[in-house]
């Protein structure tokens, strides 16, 4: 390849990742808080389920 | 302009410590979701696709990531940017195909190890557990040391002391929250840190393009004798740096290259942990996929930044001048990681440089957290469960609390105390190829080789160890012996090692009892 052709792929490379990088930030950010809403919502299920049954923890596995 | 001149000011400082307080907080809160053992090691696998993603980016994205990577774009410039494209390609394969991931997911293992115990036996997992564990310290041993270089660059502190005991205070705050909430506190953070993180090296990459303008990064390669063509061996760059520091890459170096990245792609810890995190396995496929954005990012964007440094120091004579004296300077607390610190240091006025800074700690935290459970729960689950089990998940739980402190003291005194190299980059890939070696054929061979056997597995984890032979002091020792080896070749040999050594031993030492339920079937 020659110098043009490296460079090319380089630059494409370096705005590509910037460009997407960009997206993802705002795409996760649009979502995430929400998704960690539902995730802690789901593991309150298991505190609640821990606090009724402690002997769970202690029940050798 | 002095070489140590910078725009950090006390209001900088500010920023940084209102972004560490909120950390403690996180931490104490998180800690009332921790009801089992398997929300502390695993958020009781709950994760969706973007928290999973702004976790996974978060880990991985670390300090210690940013310091190599924009060492390597201010020593070769473009050409280091293969490294970028041969982590997309290996990103990209694995999320469009599942390979391995897809099936490692549905084993519904917590950590890797596990999967050995499943496919293989239980003293393949305590081996593997250990040869995981010992990498990963290992491998994390310059983590400190690259955060202290950043903060000793950037905010223009040359009192060495006073750094270490700033470092030695943010690990012992990664240590407080990760203790106290595990993966939910990890999660929870990692998510913080993923906008700060983020957000940061935007704007540095805005700064530097316009710092640096487009002509400049012509410039580059046609006035200053920039490398951007990695197949040649040979690094043309200004000579302002030690010639040791401009080593060029070669078709060995990417074939090495080629391989640790491949195999890291897929079975480093840190990121199977978060794909065995997620909901189920068509999540851990989508998740490689969409990380492939942010692993790109990891390696591009700072390696724009050390092009940019590269620039401005070979259009500042002054500047040149000093930092190749200080990079002359074995007393001088400066390496070539610093370069990259010390032009941001300039060129981002203050106030922004306490929120890039709180960015760059933020990537030090969320790398440093997830480390610490991964390889704490590997003690726990995979090397003391299994020899002195059963336990309790109480017990499993103060265990792997105790390991993360256990851990965060040997990487205090041996990663900041103690004196290291300074071939960041290298030393990662070596440290990396003694747990990659071993694990690469022994997971995908027990994922898809119905032959794979138990002592294959044992001869491949060992055979990553071959691996240590790749360090600076072990190839001086094979050289004065005779042997003409340099670390390339080592750590292709190691994993040729394991993978001939897995094969042979699988073939040699076939699992009686697998042997068995194959002919009966």
């Amino acid at each position: 390849m020659n110098h043009e052709a490296w460079m090319t792929l380089w630059t494409a490379l370096l705005v590509g990742s910037v460009a997407s990088f960009a997206v993802m930030l705002l795409v996760v950010g649009a979502g995430a808080w929400g998704e960690l809403r539902d995730a802690l919502a789901d593991l309150r299920e298991d505190t609640r389920a821990a606090a009724e049954h402690p002997e769970d923890l202690d029940r050798e596995i | 302009m002095s070489l140590y001149e910078t725009n950090f000011t006390v209001l900088d400082w500010g920023i940084v410590a209102l972004y560490l307080t909120s950390s403690i907080a996180i931490g104490i809160w998180a800690n009332r979701y921790v009801g089992n053992l398997s929300d502390y090691l695993v958020a009781g696998r709950t994760l969706r696709l973007r928290l999973a993603l702004a976790s996974m980016t978060g880990t991985e994205l670390g300090l210690v990531t940013v310091m190599y990577m924009s060492e390597l774009g201010f020593t070769q410039q473009y050409a280091s940017l293969y490294l970028a494209l041969l982590e997309t390609a290996a990103m990209l394969l694995f999320g469009l195909t599942g390979f391995v991931v897809y099936r490692l997911r549905q084993t519904a293992v917590m950590t890797v190890p596990e999967f050995y115990e499943q496919r293989y036996s239980q003293g393949v997992r305590v081996v593997g557990g250990v040869m995981m564990v010992l990498a990963g310290i290992l491998n994390m041993g310059m983590f400190l040391k690259a955060g202290s270089q950043f903060l000793t660059a950037i905010s223009g502190l040359q009192d060495e002391l006073y750094l270490k005991w700033i470092m030695t205070g943010l690990l012992a705050l990664v240590l407080f929250y990760t203790v106290l909430g595990g993966m939910v506190s990890v999660v929870i953070t990692d998510l913080i840190q993923f906008f700060v993180l983020g957000t940061g090296m935007l704007l540095i990459v805005g700064f530097v393009v316009w710092n640096v303008g487009f002509d400049g990064f012509s410039a580059v390669v046609t006035e200053h004798r920039g490398y951007y063509d990695p197949t040649s061996g040979i690094n043309p760059a200004d000579t302002f740096m030690s010639q040791d520091k401009l080593s060029g890459i070669g078709a060995i170096e990417l074939f090495k290259m080629a391989i640790v990245i491949f195999s890291a792609a897929v079975l480093w810890p840190t990121s199977a942990s978060r794909t065995l995190s997620v909901q189920n396995a068509g999540v851990a496929q989508k998740l490689y996929l969409f990380s492939t954005i942010g692993l790109l990012a990891r390696r591009a964007m700072p390696i724009l930044w050390g092009i940019g440094a590269y620039y401005f120091f070979a259009t500042h004579a002054d500047l040149q001048v000093a930092l190749s004296d200080a990079l002359a300077d074995k007393e001088a607390p400066l390496s070539a990681w610093s370069a990259m610190p010390l032009y941001l240091a300039k060129i981002i006025p203050t106030g922004l440089l306490g929120l890039i800074t709180a960015g760059m700690v933020a990537a030090f935290m969320s790398t440093h957290d997830s480390y610490l459970l991964c390889w704490s729960s590997v003690i726990t689950q995979d090397i003391l469960a299994p020899l002195f089990g059963p336990l309790s998940q109480r017990t499993r739980i103060l265990i792997t609390r105790m390991s993360i402190v256990a851990i965060g003291a040997v990487l205090l005194f041996w990663g900041l105390w103690y004196p290291l190299g300074s071939d960041l980059w290298n030393y990662m890939a070596i440290t990396g190829t003694v747990y990659l070696a071993g694990a690469l054929p022994v997971v995908v061979g027990g994922l898809y080789w119905r032959q794979a056997s138990s002592v294959g597995a044992y001869i491949a984890l060992f055979g990553g160890l071959v691996g240590i032979g790749a360090l600076g002091p072990a190839i001086e020792r094979l050289q004065g012996l005779g042997v003409e080896l340099d670390g390339a070749q080592v750590t292709i040999l190691t994993f040729v090692v394991s993978l001939v050594g897995f094969v042979a031993g699988s073939l040699l030492f076939p699992d009686r009892d697998r042997q068995v339920q194959r002919e009966e079937s």
